[in-house]
């Protein structure tokens, strides 16, 4: 019995991959969105970045929630 | 009659199953959470609950895996499924017992393997299932999550750096609302599934239901409200264990990133097929946050008794499974399984008082 015969490797190669976007994409948005909040006090142009920070984070929240619809 | 009891036995069993999943499982969503005073505790469990209620409702597609891939769904009686419910219940109580996070899926697999093969022999264990769905999963799950919270974690405090320590702090405990709300909606909907897909298995089984014929909608609240149950009662021996315990003191940025991780491969798992266990894969995030975390501490030693737990859920769940299934064998079906429920549920109350009396962890001591 191989282990590669037992294992969708296809699906594990995608899983790690699109865990490691979507965990370091949301943290990085997230994180950038809460620099973006401190610094808009005094920087109008971190507004932009704050908002665009934001949206990536509900973007990726949406896919979450449709990847949990699809099971 | 005998067969009317039975299946009351399973269904009242997978229930208290459900139950104590949602109960050794909300640390999964909520450690960090709690550990970071993002939520407290007993807020963070009601909102846990009440995202496991939901989820249960949010996928359709009822996950009769267990019962199809691992085992020969022909030779499930409703005597193999009550005797694997008994022996998952009381190895989830075991662990939790010993403050350990296990998969309370594999403790069911376990339960469920055991009874099949003291019922039926070899033939009804499906060992390619078993190795495909279950035993390289475990393996890769935690590695996996660990490298993954690793990285997430490593990014979290770079990108803290260019902000005040009082705005990371807080921002990041905001963010973890949303984050571990994402966890327990996953979880709601990986293993409320399971219980109804049990449920399900033993109504068609017994006659009750076609089989194809869908979820009846009062199995659905029963197993939702079952989870959402165990979940709000809060496992906090196994809360400490993964929110303090295993890399000392949780930061709010290590751990949204543990969270967002955690989710992260639960959601790319399920959505690609890819059986992980929920425990397995936070318990891995949470080691890699550690990691991750310039000068963090893993506790390497409670991580191998972890892992320890792990590897000997299966066996320990099935002996106890088998173990079940042939002393209600013995005493008859319908009595037997009576006798049985009976006798697990004074061991798993007994458990349950002399812990909390020994070492009792609560809401408040959390």
């Amino acid at each position: 019995m191989r282990v590669a015969t037992l294992v969708d490797v296809d699906a594990l190669w995608h899983v790690a991959l699109y865990s490691v976007l979507a965990a370091v994409g949301l943290v990085t948005a997230y994180g950038t969105a809460v620099v973006a909040l401190e610094r808009g006090e005094d920087q109008g142009g971190w507004r932009i970045v704050g908002v665009t920070a934001v949206l990536a984070c509900l973007a990726l929240l949406a896919v979450g929630f449709w990847a949990m619809t699809q099971k | 009659m005998e067969s009317d009891v039975l299946l009351v036995a399973v269904i009242v069993t997978a229930l208290a199953f459900d139950f104590t999943n949602g109960f050794h499982d909300t640390a999964n969503a909520m450690a960090t959470s709690i550990a970071t005073r993002a939520l407290a505790p007993r807020r963070a469990v009601a909102l846990s609950a009440a995202l496991n209620f939901a989820g249960a409702f949010v996928s359709i597609k009822v996950a009769t895996t267990i019962a199809e891939d691992i085992v020969d769904s022909h030779l499930v009686t409703l005597e193999v499924l009550f005797a694997g419910l008994v022996g998952a219940i009381l190895w989830n109580l075991a662990t939790w017992a010993a403050s350990l996070p296990s998969s309370s899926s594999h403790a069911l697999i376990g339960g469920l393997v055991g009874a099949a093969l003291v019922s039926k022999g070899g033939d009804a264990v499906k060992s390619d299932g078993l190795f495909s769905e279950v035993i390289i999963p475990a393996v890769l799950a935690p590695l996996i999550a660990g490298a993954v919270g690793l990285l997430a974690t490593f990014v979290a405090y770079r990108v803290r750096t260019r902000m005040s320590r009082e705005r990371s702090d807080s921002g990041f405990r905001l963010g973890q609302l949303g984050s571990a709300s994402l966890v327990s909606l996953a979880h709601g909907t990986n293993d409320a599934q399971k219980t109804m897909g049990i449920i399900a298995l033993a109504l068609i089984a017994h006659g009750s239901l076609d089989s194809g014929s869908g979820i009846p909608l009062w199995v659905k609240l029963a197993a939702a409200t079952s989870i959402a149950l165990g979940t709000y009662l809060g496992g906090w021996r196994i809360i400490r264990t993964l929110g303090k315990k295993l890399t000392g003191d949780v930061e709010p940025p290590q751990g949204f990133a543990a969270e967002s991780s955690a989710g992260s491969v639960i959601l790319a798992s399920s959505y690609y097929g890819f059986p992980l266990s929920t425990t397995q894969v936070t318990s891995g995030a949470v080691i890699g946050s550690g990691i991750g975390k310039r000068l963090a501490e893993v506790r390497w030693g409670l991580a191998g008794r972890m892992v320890t737990a792990w590897l000997i859920t299966l066996p320990a769940a099935g002996v106890v499974a088998a173990g079940a299934f042939e002393l209600a064998d013995a005493l008859g079906a319908g009595a037997g399984a009576l006798i049985v429920g009976l006798a697990g549920a004074a061991i798993a109350a007994g458990m349950f008082v002399v812990v909390q009396r020994r070492d009792p962890v609560t809401a408040e001591t959390v």
